[in-house]
């Protein structure tokens, strides 16, 4: 029970925080790294746990973000009802991709899906009188709940938070299980693990597929709360900048996620001015993080609080 | 008969390093497999697991044929293994690692553990037990949970000895289980070997150290250039002309 502890103060924080930044423009910041959580939760998953370097994330992002657009705007569907068809439907796709797909290893893999990136990207673009081309898709219906229906990004706050901290609990609890070991020994050494029982096909599987429907359900919250999106959205620098988000924090920990997160969201706003930098600042940050912190800020914290215990004993 | 490898075959381009071996083991034993370098030993051992598939020939396992079956699938039919060079799992502890060879014992998925369902939590304190009882088998229990990859390399030999236990298999392939180990380890290991053969569990044991496979073992095995050149008890092979010409050469 005491270990739920920093969890729950953490809600409240959440919770609390919009009534501290009444006004700013930093709840609009905060929804978007809300939605962005969500995503790079499912990084976590498939790169940190399953350990297959997918680089197809904002693809399905962007497969989320439009299907919610178009079933909503196009066809009038329910909002909500909208965003669980975006979720299956890209799960299908990610099912459909990851059977042959996640056969290959590495290297091979990466541009595989990076390949497979670009094909949905092009397909936003060429598919116009569905998706607006490359002008993007304009004026999105708001969510909708109950009659209620969401505006501003005070209103969006709290359902993107929530289910935010829903996703990141799951993905807790599936990590802490069978699954996750499983995960975790076929990214380990798949020999060994398919040796000790581990249907490896299988757990890839459901790593991808489960990431791509976090990644979904991410890309239409963005939908909705941003009302307008672009082919822009399922580019390969946003799937690095996903990673980035999974890994910066500390992989394969909870707050790792919100922590890289945060920081990758924030960054444009604070730098505002060097806004055509962004491509250079995200390459410099992952090369920094490669080298010098595999294990992410966490890992750096975790390891000076160990040097000093070291230190205090002696 | 627990393993029948009948007519098994492995070309590599033109070259047969497993050329129509044919052998049981019977259930309860303790089977050697030797032979000299490059005999073959590894590459039989691999087709019985499922890494590789033979060229021609079967293994049948419990009467069942397995030849092509991939290696999960006959981990779950009950045939465990553990390696010449020692894989742990990284980033895992020694208690997790072991769990994991249990783990394929469990029926609960993704959505029980995702929800925390009952089903779930109880599979989870099963696996745990069960992890914990064979670490205490093997005597590692003192040792549960640190790092995997932190241990020295004889006591990852022994983790993967109760990796292999914990999915309760009727067969565990050993592959040169004694490599590297020093006298004292080796001597334990032994005694392991023959714990694991007092609880019912048949061993076909890969091996170069002829004390120990002479100590251990019910029947032994030698293969040279991929064939079968004896077989019989340890006392016999000993004393068969062929075997030591295998060996010391002529």
């Amino acid at each position: 029970m005491i270990r739920a502890v920093p969890y729950l103060l953490f809600a409240l924080f959440i919770y609390l925080l919009p009534a501290l930044l009444a006004g700013s423009y930093w709840i609009h910041v905060l929804v978007i790294i809300g939605t962005y959580v969500i995503a790079a939760t499912g990084v976590d998953l498939v790169v940190g746990f399953a350990g297959q370097l997918s680089l197809c994330q904002a693809a399905f992002f962007a497969l989320g973000a439009y299907a919610s657009a178009i079933l909503t705007t196009t066809y009038h569907v329910d909002p909500m009802l909208a965003l669980i068809i975006g979720m299956i439907f890209t799960g299908l796709v990610a099912y459909g991709v990851g059977a042959p797909v996640l056969r290959l290893k590495g290297y091979y893999l990466a541009i595989a899906t990076l390949g497979f990136g670009l094909i949905i990207q092009s397909c936003l673009v060429t598919f116009a009188s569905y998706t607006g081309g490359p002008d993007g898709f304009r004026d999105i219906v708001p969510l909708r709940m109950a009659g209620y229906i969401f505006k501003t990004d005070e209103q969006y706050y709290y359902p993107i938070w929530t289910v935010a901290m829903l996703i990141l609990l799951l993905t807790r609890n599936i990590a802490r299980s069978k699954v996750g070991r499983a995960m975790l020994a076929l990214r380990g050494d798949d020999v060994a693990a398919s040796a000790m029982g581990v249907d490896i096909a299988r757990y890839k599987i459901q790593a991808f597929v489960l990431s791509a429907m976090y990644a979904s359900l991410a890309g239409g919250l963005y939908a909705h709360s941003n009302r307008f999106i672009s082919p822009q959205m399922a580019d390969l620098s946003r799937s690095v900048e996903m990673i980035i988000m999974a890994v910066l924090g500390g992989i394969r920990t909870v707050f790792g996620v919100l922590i890289g997160t945060t920081i990758m969201k924030s960054i444009p706003e604070v730098l505002e001015s060097f806004l055509d930098y962004q491509m250079v600042v995200t390459g410099a940050i992952l090369i920094v993080l490669l080298l010098y912190m595999p294990q992410g800020l966490i890992g750096v914290v975790r390891a000076a609080v160990a040097r000093l215990r070291r230190g205090g004993e002696r | 008969m627990i393993l029948e490898i009948r007519g098994l075959t492995k070309f590599f381009q033109r070259l047969a390093a497993v050329n129509d071996l044919n052998f049981l083991v019977e259930r309860g034993t303790i089977k050697a497999l030797i032979g000299p370098n490059g005999a073959g030993k590894t590459t039989t051992f691999n087709m019985v697991t499922g890494l590789l598939t033979p060229s021609r020939g079967s293994v049948f396992f419990k009467g069942e044929e397995l030849t092509r079956r991939p290696p999960h699938v006959r981990a779950k039919k009950g045939l465990s293994r553990t390696f010449q060079i020692v894989r742990p799992f990284a980033e895992m502890s020694v208690l997790e690692n072991v769990m994991v060879g249990c783990d394929m014992r469990t029926g609960s998925g993704l959505f029980s553990a995702a929800f925390r369902l009952p089903r779930c939590l109880k599979d989870e304190r099963k696996v745990r037990r069960k992890a914990m009882e064979e670490l205490e088998f093997v005597g590692l229990a003192g040792r549960a949970n640190e790092p995997a990859t932190s241990l020295p390399m004889g006591e990852q030999r022994v983790m993967e000895i109760a990796r292999a236990l914990a999915s309760d298999p009727e067969i565990v392939l050993f592959d040169e289980p004694a490599a590297g180990l020093n006298e004292n380890e080796t001597g334990q290991l032994a005694k392991n070997l023959l714990r694991i053969k007092e609880r019912g569990i048949t061993i076909l044991l890969v091996e170069h150290d002829m004390r120990l496979v002479m100590r251990v073992s019910d029947e032994v095995v030698v293969i040279n250039y991929g064939s079968l050149i004896a077989e019989g008890p340890p006392s016999e092979i000993r004393a068969n002309p062929e075997v030591i010409t295998a060996y010391l050469g002529k």
